[in-house]
């Protein structure tokens, strides 16, 4: 995805499964099909609720009807959407409330069925309540999923995570379970983070 | 206090809606002006008999009044009509040598094939082959539609003979090619020359029939005397419509403004374009709308998507950026010098060289016609569509692209499923502009295919339906052609404004059409607005 932004700088690696993602010679949509991603500023397309979940299951090149409804309603279900958006699908997914659209663009990552989820800061543009019904998603959906979240919210961290990354100006600066990163950091750096001294 | 009340920018607010109420004067005033002239053409006008000091008469009707020059008193100007009898359609009288004005019933107003229209009373009519008609004030009105099956065979037999005329020319072209090709003397060649022989002499019985027909038709003729007497014989076929405008009731008036709008729409010009209907120019206009359209809308939104989504910033798409602005800014006058020389001397040359080299030096293609015009009208319209398109494109939010594409689309995929559909309510809007100015153009019309009368339209039922390569009439010239370079101005003038109101009519039918479907487009892609 970073591709697309100008004035771009890589270095270092990241490899899923032992790939390097950023090799020239990798078929980037394939990696997109695996990799799913939520923005930070949701950004539904401007169709109705429903196109907007099967968008991916028709670029993947799904056209049955059938499949398309089920993977729906599953998707908005697991994105606990359903209850709220079922008597009007195809109405425009533009009305919604920016933490049913946020929970929409989750649904709609989710309905391509990727094996690893990148979430940019998913609940920094939103209230508290929505915050935490999307929190409340996450956990829920962690047992099907790889899911990296990216966040400011040092509480948000330690409340959803099961591993934690310290980075700063885009350096990785300690790794490591979030119980032990939280409670007994090894480098100095993410002890002043955590406890408040700095940040 | 002062500082006060300029701080606020009270005066901002007056000099921002004085310029809004500028503009929409102007233009009220513009729609006020074409609609109160060009509406009441065809409303029946009542005809005055002017009795004169001098003992003549002076029967027409009353044009305008207004007042000498240098003194306190008026003239009138009436239009006096009878071409052929006086030499001139218009006269001004003087108010003081008028002794009275009045109007008899019993005027007839005739409008005829040639020479305008007949202002007088009814005396004779001298008619043949049909029962003779019950005297009465309708007695003329009623022996014209007696005659009018007649009419309607000689009209038949008239474009019978158009009919062979384009088969013997097809034919001929035929033979040219044969020439061309050095192929005579094969049997079907002579099988053609045999069908051109027949054809020729079938239309030559068909003209001696035609002639026949029309002249006994003519023999028909009803005998008028003018306001003064003078008799004027007029044959029956001649006459288009006899109305009594002075004895016409609302409704009859009513009936007459229908029958003539119908005329305006449907039929063809008469008396070089000043009377008549207008359906060749109408069906023009439209014609090289849609044709423009369809060559330069696609160019348009597909050269700005490249430009926008494929081509890499750098010093060259900024150049050809601010030569594409500037083109939208060329004199239009400019594009159609280019056509010319480019599309109807080049291009069209060529394929007369390549395709048609047995008809030169009559060129085919290498002469202006509806294709190049629409062609050069597209050129001049492209530039708006492209920046249209690259700024609808360029709106749409990053989030939205990065998300399509998040979920593993191409980027042709997203550009079709999600950018261009949120793009079109922009890309119509240059597109509706880009129209609107195309529609209104007459200058580079005028040299690369535009004509005064066209024979025929460039779609018909003749084989292969649509010819591109025909010359055509439209509205924008029309009204420059019988406005300005009319022997009659006078008579034209009318038409001119009808004309006027005609074009900017259909300017706003078509760019109506497209807003709505722009708003509706709108509606279905509506753009972000958090």
């Amino acid at each position: 995805m970073n591709d697309l932004v100008d004035g771009l700088r890589l270095e270092g690696m990241i490899k899923i499964n032992g790939e390097n993602i950023n090799d020239p010679s990798l078929d980037v949509i394939e990696l997109r099909r695996k990799v799913g991603m939520v923005f930070q500023k949701w950004n539904p397309f401007p169709k109705s609720i429903y196109e907007n979940i099967v968008y991916g299951l028709r670029i993947a090149g799904i056209q049955d009807r059938n499949v398309l409804d089920e993977a729906a309603e599953k998707c908005l279900k697991r994105a606990a959407l359903w209850d709220e958006v079922k008597d009007r699908l195809h109405q425009a997914a533009m009305g919604l409330s920016g933490g049913q659209m946020q929970r929409l663009c989750i649904a709609r990552a989710i309905a391509v069925s990727p094996e690893i989820i990148l979430m940019d800061e998913p609940c920094s543009a939103l209230d508290p309540r929505s915050t935490s019904r999307i929190e409340d998603l996450i956990r829920e959906l962690r047992g099907e999923y790889t899911i990296i979240i990216v966040t400011h919210n040092m509480q948000q961290a330690a409340r959803i995570s099961d591993y934690t990354a310290y980075m700063y100006l885009g350096e990785l600066i300690e790794y490591g379970p979030t119980q032990t990163l939280f409670t007994m950091p090894e480098k100095k750096e993410t002890e002043d983070y955590i406890t408040g001294r700095f940040g | 206090m002062t500082k006060k009340f300029w701080r606020q920018g009270e005066p901002f607010v007056w000099a921002t809606g004085l310029a809004l109420s500028l503009i929409l004067f102007l233009t009220l005033l513009l729609f006020y002006v074409v609609m109160a002239n060009g509406l009441a053409v065809f409303w029946p006008k009542k005809v005055a008999l002017a009795t004169m000091s001098d003992g003549q008469h002076l029967l027409g009707e009353i044009v305008q009044e207004e007042t000498i020059p240098g003194t306190a008193n008026k003239r009138i100007q009436f239009k006096i009509g009878n071409r052929d009898l006086y030499g001139l359609d218009f006269k001004w009288v003087d108010t003081n040598s008028i002794v009275s004005l009045s109007f008899p019933e019993n005027v007839q107003v005739l409008e005829r094939q040639e020479y305008g229209n007949f202002y007088g009373y009814l005396s004779e009519l001298e008619v043949k082959g049909i029962s003779p008609p019950a005297s009465g004030s309708n007695s003329l009105a009623q022996t014209i539609a007696a005659l009018d099956s007649r009419k309607k065979e000689v009209d038949l037999l008239g474009k019978k003979i158009a009919n062979l005329n384009r088969r013997v020319e097809l034919i001929d072209h035929h033979l040219a090619k044969a020439r061309y090709n050095k192929e005579e003397g094969t049997p079907a060649l002579a099988a053609l020359q045999g069908e051109k022989q027949g054809l020729k002499t079938e239309f030559e019985a068909l003209v001696s029939i035609l002639g026949k027909k029309a002249a006994t038709l003519a023999t028909n003729q009803a005998i008028f005397t003018d306001a003064n007497g003078r008799t004027k014989a007029i044959a029956l076929p001649n006459i288009i419509r006899a109305y009594q405008p002075n004895a016409m009731s609302f409704f009859a008036k009513c009936g007459y403004y229908l029958e003539r709008l119908r005329e305006l729409f449907f039929d063809e010009p008469r008396e070089s374009n000043t009377e008549g209907g207008l359906f060749p120019a109408i069906f023009g206009t439209v014609m090289l709308i849609f044709l423009m359209s369809i060559l330069s809308f696609p160019l348009g939104v597909l050269a700005g998507i490249y430009l926008r989504e494929y081509a890499k910033d750098g010093w060259l798409v900024k150049m050809v950026r601010i030569a594409v602005n500037n083109l939208a800014g060329i004199p239009s006058i400019v594009y159609g010098i280019f056509g010319l020389g480019f599309f109807v001397y080049g291009i069209g040359g060529g394929i007369d060289q390549l395709f048609f080299p047995e008809r030169l030096p009559t060129p085919t293609f290498g002469t202006g016609g509806i294709l190049w015009t629409s062609l050069t009208l597209g050129l001049l319209t492209v530039p708006v569509v492209i920046v249209a398109t690259e700024e609808a494109l360029g709106s749409i939010p990053p989030g939205i692209r990065e998300g399509s594409q998040a979920l593993a689309a191409t980027k042709l995929q997203t550009l079709t499923r999600i950018l261009l559909p949120m793009a079109s309510p922009g890309i119509l809007t240059g597109f509706i502009l880009a129209m609107a100015r195309a529609a209104g153009e007459v200058a580079p019309l005028m040299i690369t295919g535009v004509v005064k009368l066209a024979p025929a339209l460039p779609l018909d039922g003749v084989f292969p339906y649509l010819h591109l390569d025909r010359k055509f009439m439209h509205l924008g010239f029309h009204i420059y052609d019988i406005g300005f370079q009319s022997p009659n101005v006078e008579a034209a003038k009318p038409m001119v404004y009808v004309t006027t109101l005609l074009l900017i009519l259909i300017v706003l039918a078509m760019t109506s059409t497209a807003i709505h479907l722009r708003n509706k487009m709108r509606q279905r892609h509506s753009v972000v607005d958090v």
